[in-house]
């Protein structure tokens, strides 16, 4: 079964995401923030990570350049966010793939499906 | 810096004490009411029915604050997702997303009050307010916060620790609660100031209302005013009687006669109505009430003076064929260069205030001397009202503050069409309004006449003669005194003399037979009783 680690402050967008995934076989871990993320990839190696940008504590753009900072976190990062990210964002902090908020189910199943199927 | 102001009115202190900084929200006319802008580093609950207007109130001040130097953090529990938020807020005007997140951050609390309670919610907002160096702090959805509080008490602590630390920061925040008629929230009482936006049905109109219940710091216009929606955003239409409560300016004391080029009335009025006058001009359907007004603006232009139609029921293109089929052969040409201006109002629902802002805006967009202004007519301001027992005050209002911008106003209403007697349908106007002149059918011998007559003149001599007046294709004639008559302001005249009504006039003005007959030869052939007396309510007088 495949980690996926779902980073995002608003609650029922992080729980649809993960009742979403768990359906699909997948094992979720919510964070509430960077922070949190942080912490519980000391412990986990997940197969790919969903990141939200506005965050309290530590927001989502500060969350991926740490993660990038450790050379052992290889797994794919796809951002989602209500706002349009600026545009050498995605290619600077390397991210697999973006899903604009409200996105829809399929978008999303096709994304993690896509981004895991490597790994 | 944001958009800040040291406010030199609202709050100028008298004791020496320095004014309190206002967060100038540029929320069209909120900073009206407020005297200034929300009183910066002060807490405002901001509450409302679902579907009021609170988030796009909300966010509108915040992409304001944003776009003129401040920083904000919008804080949401348990409210729509951000994603929906913002999609729907896209559709906005004021919506820049360039300055989201950098200047403009969207956070969700909820986990935090969820595990940690209101401590870890204050714990969140204080870490974050001062990592981004929040100036405006939006808590969206204190209804959720208040779930997590274990008494009224608890909750009012939690609103006094967030204020606190606010007000070192310097941050003004805006707490957006759900609200519904009736509720008391007892931290209304630790808040500086509160916003309630309703939205309820008047008939099938929905109204939406801003109502300032209370504002500390300084003065401010509480009470209700109406607010629209628009893809602008949120604009609040103060209620006009306090907006012009104390009129600023004073009207010009060199008055002039503005003429309607009409000779008999115009002599009757002692050379036309006095600058800076308003005048009521009263009459049912189709007496030629829109045609009198046409012709007072057509005057007015002929002699240089601007002319504004602000008007309900006809389009520019109709008023201008009007005009022309009724000997009115140049005024297509000052509108065209611009002496005359007509704004039509679509037949919309609209909003008494914002009509009357409209008004007044465009007066003053104009810059001009001696504006001659035409209002046709005031029920459609009528209809636009959705509290009737404020028309008195509003007319009063928006007379004066014409009168002090030294335009001669000149407002059409109707009275019923049949109907004997004369009843203002705005009783009210009768002592706002300095002239008013009725324009009536009369029914005498089978026959329809247009009749017209000064029921008052204030601050001028006049005659108060009943005239008949007709209306053709060379222009509109006012003729002699209507004096064979009696009770002609009933509508249902009496002969008392042997000459048919106003035939000694017809003859010196070569006025046309009356509605619906072929001509006054025929008529002149009828046998006459004999004249016995004048009227006493058509003999000529003069008062003053």
């Amino acid at each position: 079964m495949k980690t996926v680690l779902v980073v995002d402050d608003e609650l029922d967008i992080a729980e649809a995401v993960q009742a979403i995934l768990e359906e699909e076989q997948f094992r979720v871990i919510l964070c509430g923030n960077g922070k949190e993320a942080l912490e519980k990839l000391a412990e986990e190696k997940p197969a790919l990570a969903i990141i939200d940008v506005m965050m309290p504590v530590m927001n989502g753009y500060e969350t991926i350049d740490a993660i990038r900072e450790d050379p052992g976190h290889v797994f794919p990062i796809l951002v989602m966010s209500a706002i349009q990210p600026p545009k050498d964002k995605a290619t600077q902090q390397g991210w697999a793939g973006f899903l604009k908020k409200p996105f829809s189910l399929e978008s999303l199943l096709e994304s993690v499906t896509r981004l895991t199927s490597a790994s | 810096m944001a958009n800040t102001a040291d406010n030199d009115e609202g709050t100028q202190a008298h004791d020496g004490r320095s004014p309190a900084k206002r967060l100038v929200t540029n929320v069209p006319r909120l900073d009206f009411i407020t005297k200034g802008g929300l009183i910066q580093g002060s807490s405002y609950a901001i509450i409302g029915p679902p579907g009021s207007g609170k988030t796009v109130f909300a966010n509108q001040i915040a992409f304001e604050h944003v776009r003129t130097g401040g920083k904000a953090l919008y804080v949401t529990l348990l409210t729509e997702s951000h994603g929906r938020m913002l999609e729907n807020l896209s559709q906005m005007t004021f919506f820049d997303p360039s300055v989201i997140p950098e200047k403009l951050q969207y956070i969700s609390a909820y986990r935090d009050l969820e595990k940690e309670g209101l401590k870890g919610l204050l714990e969140l907002v204080r870490k974050n307010a001062q990592q981004h160096g929040a100036t405006l702090l939006i808590i969206d959805g204190m209804d959720a916060a208040k779930e997590f509080a274990r008494s009224d008490l608890s909750f009012k602590r939690f609103l006094q620790d967030l204020q606190t630390f606010c007000n070192i920061l310097g941050c003004t925040s805006l707490l957006l609660a759900p609200h519904h008629q009736g509720e008391i929230h007892p931290e209304n009482t630790a808040v500086d100031g509160i916003f309630e936006l309703s939205l309820w049905l008047h008939g099938p109109r929905a109204v939406r209302e801003l109502i300032a219940i209370k504002f500390r710091g300084g003065p401010s216009l509480l009470g209700r005013h109406e607010v629209e929606i628009s893809d602008q955003g949120m604009v609040i239409h103060p209620r006009t009687e306090v907006q012009f409560a104390h009129p600023a300016a004073q009207g010009r004391e060199d008055r002039i006669r503005m003429p309607f080029g009409i000779p008999r009335l115009d002599d009757a009025m002692k050379g036309g109505l006095l600058s800076g006058s308003t005048t009521l001009l009263l009459g049912a359907p189709g007496t030629g009430k829109t045609l009198l007004g046409l012709r007072f603006l057509l005057e007015g232009a002929r002699a240089g003076q601007p002319g504004f139609y602000f008007g309900f029921y006809e389009t520019p293109p109709r008023l201008i064929e009007k005009a022309l089929g009724t000997g009115m052969k140049d005024f297509k040409k000052y509108v065209d260069e611009g002496l005359i201006e007509i704004q039509w109002q679509p037949p919309l629902e609209h909003n008494m205030d914002s009509l009357a802002e409209r008004l007044l805006e465009r007066i003053e967009e104009r810059k001009v001397d001696r504006l001659r202004l035409f209002i046709d007519g005031v029920s459609g301001f009528r209809s636009a009202a959705v509290y009737p027992d404020r028309l008195g005050r509003f007319f009063s209002a928006l007379t004066h503050q014409l009168r002090m911008m030294d335009v001669t106003t000149l407002y059409s209403d109707e009275t019923p069409l049949f109907s004997p007697g004369v009843d203002m349908p705005q009783p009210e106007a009768a002592s706002t309004v300095e002239n008013v002149i009725l324009v009536r059918y009369v029914e005498l011998r089978s026959q329809l006449y247009r009749l017209l007559s000064i029921m008052k003149m204030r601050e001028s001599a006049y005659d108060s003669s009943i005239r008949e007046f007709s209306i053709s294709s060379d222009g509109i004639t006012v003729a002699d005194t209507f004096e064979s008559a009696e009770s002609i302001l009933t509508g249902h005249a009496r002969m008392t003399s042997g000459s048919r009504p106003a035939a000694r006039a017809d003859a010196r003005a070569g006025i046309k037979a009356p509605l619906g007959t072929k001509g006054a030869k025929s008529r002149s052939t009828k046998k006459q009783p004999a004249k016995k007396r004048a009227p006493a309510s058509a003999s000529r007088r003069s008062r003053t």
